[in-house]
């Protein structure tokens, strides 16, 4: 009796150990299914919110020292010494920061101080705005705004870059009903 | 005996627990006809396309509609100018409305580009189906989407004295891949009729007199002698609500009659080179209309020295007289006595 006993226990020590082994090899095989993406969802509401944040203000809704009404840039940077000596920068507090990024664009065909003007514009709405670890770019109609040189070692690296778009057009003359764009704007955004 | 029960037992156990496993792995590997993770994208792609269609409805045809609307109200004065011939007023309102939607929409006047009538390029590039082929043409790239626009009709009116209200009848369809947005809109925007050359003057001076449209600050109960003198050296308008003066649109078509909403009337000023010195009135929509015939005039012409002094021969009759809150020093026409 007690042999037949002894036998048992180990056919049951076996048979678990077997169970075990069945139950972890199922296991390492569902979660090796998962596929580990890195998360979309940071860069998209970052790429969104900056795209936004440039389309829905003012430049007279904007506090920042360099932009806004009576901001250095229009004080400034018309004068020598500025980024475009000699050009009449003249602040419109309606026109939302998009806009103005446009109307520098379309100005920057007939003097190209206005990409640099342009670059210096985005830098100081945005500087401390992005976690260090996002990158970030500013196009319109294929041209680079900011920054300086694009970015293809970093973007190249990625798995994941968010885009957002807008169209940017607006009245740049009331006097004459000229227009500028309409322009393809777009941000992108990475990690 | 037993043994052998109990090894048959824990084989069928086994079994079970290797088919639930199995049971388990199926059940949650991922599917690859998982749609679901697709939709975020197909939803931002939806939305991005509909703040298009939004701000195509709610802003940009608008302002392209104003921006136009001005450069077609600059281009339909120059053309009255004429400088190349003679200059011309239209003929009614329908004229005028007819030529300002085909200027608009194609930059053409009777069939002709309106830029062949001055110097400068005014209309090129910049009618309303230019800019409407612009946004196309950006949403396409920008979206991917494809825009179908019909401008049905075009309407110009004034409602106010110091706005022209223009309207679009559009039909557009915007499509993407994933949706598609069919709309029919009307499409309302004002342009100022400040800084517009009159075409009234400009017509009837050949273009020599070129009087902007200046609004005057002074309100009706504010005039006086002083204010009057630097209405008229600033060629200013104002509107009298009593008034019996033609609106801006009514300029361009030579009706001098009472607007009910929208008259505008200015003064003008002897001293300019293109002035003679009539026996009519001086209020602009007088000058140029009425017959002179100081024995029997169509209405007293009076003179008031502060003003003569400044503008000599300026002449008022006696309802602007008293608009103008002025005191008469010598009735001119019909002579006293």
């Amino acid at each position: 009796m007690k042999k037949r006993l002894d036998k048992r226990g180990y056919f049951f020590l076996i048979d678990s150990i077997l169970a075990l082994g069945v139950l972890a090899v199922g296991a390492f095989l569902i979660f090796t299914f998962y596929v580990s993406v890195p998360s979309k969802e940071e860069p998209s509401i970052l790429s969104d919110d900056l795209m936004d944040f440039f389309a829905n203000n003012k430049i007279k809704d904007v506090n920042n020292e360099y932009v806004g009404l009576g901001g250095t840039l229009w004080e400034t940077e018309g004068q020598p010494g500025g980024i475009c000596n000699g050009e009449e920068l003249i602040a419109n507090g309606e026109n939302t920061l998009l806009q103005q990024v446009a109307i520098f664009y379309e100005k920057s065909s007939g003097n190209s101080c206005y990409l640099n003007l342009v670059k210096k514009f985005i830098l100081k709405l945005t500087e401390n705005t992005l976690p260090t670890q996002y990158g970030f770019e500013f196009w319109m109609d294929d041209q680079l705004l900011y920054p300086e040189t694009e970015q293809t070692v970093s973007k190249s690296k990625t798995k994941v870059l968010i885009p957002s778009k807008k169209i940017a057009y607006g009245i740049m003359n009331q006097e004459t009903g000229d227009m500028f764009g309409p322009y393809n704007a777009e941000v992108l955004v990475w990690q | 005996m037993a043994i052998k029960q109990f090894g048959k037992k824990g084989m069928f156990l086994t079994l079970i627990s290797i088919s639930i496993i199995a049971a388990v792995i199926i059940i949650f590997t991922p599917s690859g006809l998982d749609l679901s993770k697709n939709m975020p994208v197909i939803k931002t792609r939806v939305s991005n396309v509909n703040e298009y269609v939004l701000d195509l409805e709610n802003v940009y045809l608008e302002n392209a509609l104003k921006a136009t609307g001005r450069k077609t109200l600059i281009g339909l004065i120059k053309w009255m100018e004429n400088p190349l011939g003679t200059a011309r007023f239209f003929t009614n309102f329908k004229g005028f409305e007819d030529s300002f939607s085909e200027v608009l929409l194609y930059g053409q006047i009777e069939g002709a580009d309106i830029d062949e009538y001055y110097e400068g390029a005014i209309m090129d590039g910049n009618t309303y189906i230019n800019l409407i082929d612009d946004i196309k043409t950006t949403a396409e790239q920008t979206f991917n989407v494809e825009t179908i626009f019909t401008v049905n009709d075009i309407k110009v009116e004034q409602t106010r004295p110091w706005f022209v209200d223009v309207e679009a009848d559009i039909t557009f369809r915007v499509s993407s891949e994933t949706a598609s947005w069919n709309k029919n809109v009307l499409i309302k925007t004002e342009i100022s009729v400040e800084n517009f050359d009159d075409p009234y003057y400009l017509v009837n001076t050949g273009g020599s007199y070129i009087n902007k449209i200046r609004k005057s600050d002074t309100k009706f109960d504010e005039w006086s002698d002083e204010k009057v003198i630097d209405f008229i050296e600033d060629g200013n308008y104002t509107h009298f609500e009593d008034g019996q003066a033609p609106s801006f649109l009514m300029r361009f078509y030579n009706d001098i009659s009472a607007s009910s909403c929208c008259g505008i009337e200015s003064l003008v000023n002897p001293n300019n080179p293109s002035i003679s010195n009539k026996d009519v009135s001086y209020v602009d929509y007088l000058y140029w209309s009425s017959v002179e015939n100081c024995a029997n005039p169509p209405y007293t012409l009076l003179r008031v020295d502060k003003i003569h002094t400044e503008f000599p021969n300026f002449k008022f009759d006696l309802n602007h007289l008293a608009k103008y809150k002025l005191s008469a020093d010598e009735q001119i026409c019909p002579p006293p006595g």
